[in-house]
């Protein structure tokens, strides 16, 4: 029987997938958006937006062990840069540009982390003064100008090219979800990204090494928008300085959203691709009926309020520390509340005699 | 001074009219946190000019009781009258509490360090705001000199108050609550442990503050645990025990062995007769801790120091139960976390079957077999926004990896298997972990690590929180994995838990290890072990 709660269960899991189709469902048939339900805006919309994903992916693995990252969309112009320009200066063959593409995110990433984990500054403040420093860098190495010669054919085709009518840049973001919730789910490792988040201090108490593993987390963010910065070439055609930051806000507020569905609760890859082209798809349809451009900072923006006015609203916060410190604990200790109180006192002890013998 | 001068004038009117003379009195306060009774019916007077000292043990009550009072909770029932008027303590409020004239200094002082001392003094005080609002620093000087003055405190109010000693900040702490008068003039002050973190020499000058305060005609009532300041600064004293009022009487004549017989709630014939002479004990001289060269313990410590933890030498062999009993502040809970990593060491060797475990982070512990379940499960134990089933398998993630991939099947499996097996009382194991009371999730924990196999497992106050029925379940486990081998270490401050389940105690006492007690040993005992030299005396069986 389907009761009440199941529906509760299906909302509270797959709502966003329910609203994603509803939006693509009803722009196909509202008469004002006729462009939006054409295959070529599809196409547009799936392998455009497949880079925010890739940046949003990235900051899945900081934001699982409680941390943010908010300078992996920079990382991954850089990279992009980095890369384009080792073809086209450098004559560098493909392979090696790409895994220096993916050095670059891996470095910056090890950077980030070390900083974190062993300077303890905080990672949005760290992050944030990495965006600003990965941006000089980005400016110092092309001077502004974009890298559009000397560029792979074959890497500049994947940008246009299908497979079975699915965009290239779709299928190269699927394998790289494919891998990350791999790592995040099926793995040893991946639990305890996971474990650090939801709880540092009990997590080293079981003897995980928490340190390392958040060391880990911010490098595997920077390798996946190391290896995006890769795709983004292909996408635009070109290095392009500069563009890394556009992508920040709305991955922030896919990857934030994403741990609203899917998994509730729990930070996801399958949540975070949902979310990301749920924005994708309703700015979209906003700008195609006539909304201004504005529309879709707005929307980034109400999303990443909504979808932790959500989590806070449901009591499914994400784990960890991320956004709100002490979910887990205080309902916690509403429930202890009883108990807990009576501990307090007893922190009173049973009195001592030291000072009698000191006189 | 002018105003003080006031005030006292008035009290002294108020206290011309109410001829009982008391500031508070309070009878039958009964309140409970979930099943447990932590006041039964407590009751408490105190005169004004007077200081009045409240002690007692661990969850006495007394600070529960002071508490209703304030309003910080409400009561399930009880009446009360402060300065002369009625009050509900089912609906006191802090606020209510503020207005009658009860002044609270926790043991957390609430002083800002990088303000300065004139803004700690007037954080709350809106008498030295000129009509615009802003504070009037000629007025806030002037007052802060008449109240510092009283207490010959003679400092730079422009400097942050983080410069100052300890008293000196619990002095800046008093000295506010005072510059707040309610209307009636009369004030009564509630310092809770103020001398906890202060030393002897220290709490003297405290002591002189609290004197002046009550010579000015205030009342003082003083919540603590060490006997020889009740007697060094006290007019009369009340003593809690199991959330009622023991005795209340004037210090005058009072020995501390008298009191410690009211907390601890035996007399000296009946500890003497219940122990034989002796029987199983060793005792060690402090400071000389010997210890048996034993190659077969599985943990042997030897003079370990580190922070306030002096000199603890102590074994546990395999098999064995120990416990760690002594007061809170003795380093009993240093010590386990120095075993296991998570506290620095300064000094001393801790072996692990004759192996050294260098104690710099928790996974070489870990590693070895050693696991530690935390005294603060909210913080370093349960990941609350899991399911019980992520709960219980956290820690173990290299077992349900195989052919590449997570075996949920096995690990639902296994968990159901636990969740029986433990005798873990939830909806489902897919439940989350904060759904569950304080003694499951103490259960839950337990089963995670004990499902590790460990060699040794301490336990920092594992009954913390946890109902009766769960507590008994708790020690079963302990004691069956004992006998299958596994070594145990335990600190609690249920003393009257430790004989039950312990082969052995060691008591700790300002951080070094005194003596260790065998079977048969007796509950007051351990009371009068972790007590020092002083409780030593009172159980009258060891010198």
């Amino acid at each position: 029987m389907l009761s009440k709660r199941w529906w509760g269960g299906v909302l509270h899991k797959y709502g966003l997938v329910l609203l994603l189709f509803a939006v693509c469902i009803g722009f196909s048939l509202d008469p004002a958006t006729p462009a939006f339900a054409t295959v070529a805006n599809f196409r547009f919309v799936l392998s455009n937006q497949a880079l925010t994903a890739i940046v949003a992916l990235g900051m899945v693995f900081a934001l699982v062990v409680g941390e943010f990252d908010l300078s992996l969309g920079n990382i991954m112009s850089l990279a992009s840069c980095i890369c384009a320009g080792l073809m086209s200066h450098d004559n560098a063959p493909l392979w090696l540009a790409i895994l220096a593409s993916m050095g670059v995110g891996l470095g910056f990433g090890a950077v980030n982390g070390l900083i974190v984990t062993r300077l303890k500054v905080s990672s949005i403040v760290t992050t944030l003064g990495m965006l600003i420093i990965v941006t000089a860098v980005e400016s110092w190495y092309t001077g502004g100008n974009s890298v559009t010669t000397g560029i792979s054919q074959g890497l500049l085709s994947i940008g246009y090219a299908q497979i079975l009518g699915i965009p290239d840049p779709l299928i190269v973001l699927i394998v790289i979800a494919a891998i990350c919730w791999y790592v995040l789910e099926q793995t040893p490792l991946g639990r305890k990204l996971h474990a650090v988040g939801a709880n540092p201090a009990a997590a080293g108490v079981l003897g995980l090494p928490v340190r390392r593993l958040t060391l880990t987390s911010f490098v595997i963010g920077g390798l996946v928008v190391g290896f995006g910065g890769v795709l983004l070439i292909a996408v635009q055609g070109s290095g392009v300085p500069g563009v890394g930051q556009s992508y920040l806000f709305s991955a922030l507020a896919g990857a934030m959203l994403g741990a609203t569905t899917i998994r509730p609760g729990r930070f996801n890859v399958l949540g975070t691709l949902a979310a990301v082209y749920f924005l994708a798809f309703t700015v979209n349809g906003l700008t195609l009926s006539g909304g201004p451009s504005w529309v879709s900072s707005a929307f980034d923006g109400a999303a990443l309020i909504v979808a932790v006015g959500i989590s806070v609203w449901t009591g499914s916060g994400p784990e960890g520390s991320v956004v709100m410190k002490d979910r887990g604990r205080e309902s916690n200790e509403e429930m202890l509340g009883a108990e807990s109180s009576v501990v307090s006192l007893e922190e009173d002890g049973l009195g001592s005699t030291d000072q009698l013998l000191d006189s | 001074m002018q105003h003080l001068t006031e005030a006292i004038d008035s009290s002294n009117q108020h206290e011309a009219l109410d001829s009982s003379n008391q500031v508070l009195r309070a009878g039958d306060v009964y309140k409970h946190f979930g099943g447990t009774q932590a006041l039964n019916g407590a009751g408490l007077e105190v005169n004004a000019g007077s200081i009045h000292a409240l002690i007692g043990g661990n969850g006495s009550g007394k600070s529960t009781l002071i508490k209703c009072v304030a309003g910080v909770y409400q009561a399930d029932s009880g009446s009360c009258k402060i300065f002369g008027k009625h009050i509900d303590l089912t609906k006191i409020t802090p606020v209510v509490a503020a207005d009658l004239g009860l002044r609270f200094v926790h043991q957390d002082l609430g002083i800002f360090p990088s303000l300065s001392i004139a803004d700690n003094l007037f954080l709350q005080s809106r008498r030295v705001q000129t009509r615009l609002g802003r504070i009037n620093r000629r007025k806030a000087a002037e007052l802060a000199d008449d109240v510092l003055g009283r207490f010959g405190l003679d400092v730079n109010l422009n400097r942050p108050a983080g410069e100052l000693s300890a008293p000196q900040r619990a002095l800046i702490a008093i000295a506010r609550t005072l510059l707040l008068r309610p209307r009636s003039g009369q004030l009564l002050l509630v310092l809770d442990e103020p001398t906890a973190t202060l030393s002897l020499r220290e709490s003297k000058i405290l002591f002189d503050s609290m004197r002046q305060i009550a010579l000015g005609g205030d009342a003082v009532l003083y919540v603590t645990h060490r006997m020889d300041e009740v007697r060094e600064i006290a007019d009369t004293v009340t003593v809690f025990r199991d959330g009622r009022r023991v005795g209340s009487e004037s210090v005058k004549g009072l020995t501390n062995k008298n009191l410690a017989e009211m907390i601890v709630g035996r007399s000296e014939s009946a500890t003497g007769s219940n122990v034989p002479d002796g029987a199983g004990k060793e005792k060690f001289q402090e400071g000389r801790v010997h210890i048996e060269q034993d190659d077969k313990a599985l943990l042997t410590v030897k003079r370990l120091q580190g922070g306030i933890v002096r000199d603890v030498s102590l074994t546990v062999h395999e098999g064995e139960v120990v416990g760690l009993a002594g007061l809170v502040g003795s380093g009993r809970s240093e010590v386990l976390r120095m075993i296991f990593g998570l506290h620095p060491r300064s000094g001393g060797q801790v072996l692990l079957n004759g192996k050294p475990l260098d104690g710099k982070n928790c996974r070489d512990a870990r590693q070895n077999g050693v696991v530690l379940i935390s005294e603060d499960r909210l913080e370093e134990g349960v990941f609350p926004s899991w399911t019980i089933r992520d709960n219980l398998v956290v820690g173990a993630e290299s077992d349900y990896f195989r052919w590449g991939r997570w075996r949920s099947g096995q690990v639902t499996r296994d968990a159901t298997e636990a969740v029986q097996e433990y005798n873990i009382r939830c909806y489902s194991i897919q439940s989350h972990m904060n759904e569950l009371s304080g003694g499951n999730q103490q259960k839950v924990i337990l089963a995670r690590l004990l499902r590790l196999r460990p060699t040794l497992l301490l336990l920092d106050e594992p009954t913390q929180g946890v109902d009766v029925g769960a507590r008994a379940e708790i020690y079963d486990l302990i004691r069956q994995r004992a006998l299958q081998g596994m070594g145990v270490l335990i600190v609690s401050s249920e003393l009257e838990e430790l004989p039950l389940i312990c082969d052995r105690v060691v008591t700790i006492w300002r951080g070094r290890s005194m003596a260790t007690w065998r079977q048969p040993m007796t509950e007051g005992e351990l009371i009068a072990a972790a007590l020092g030299q002083e409780g030593l005396a009172v159980s009258a069986n060891v010198e």
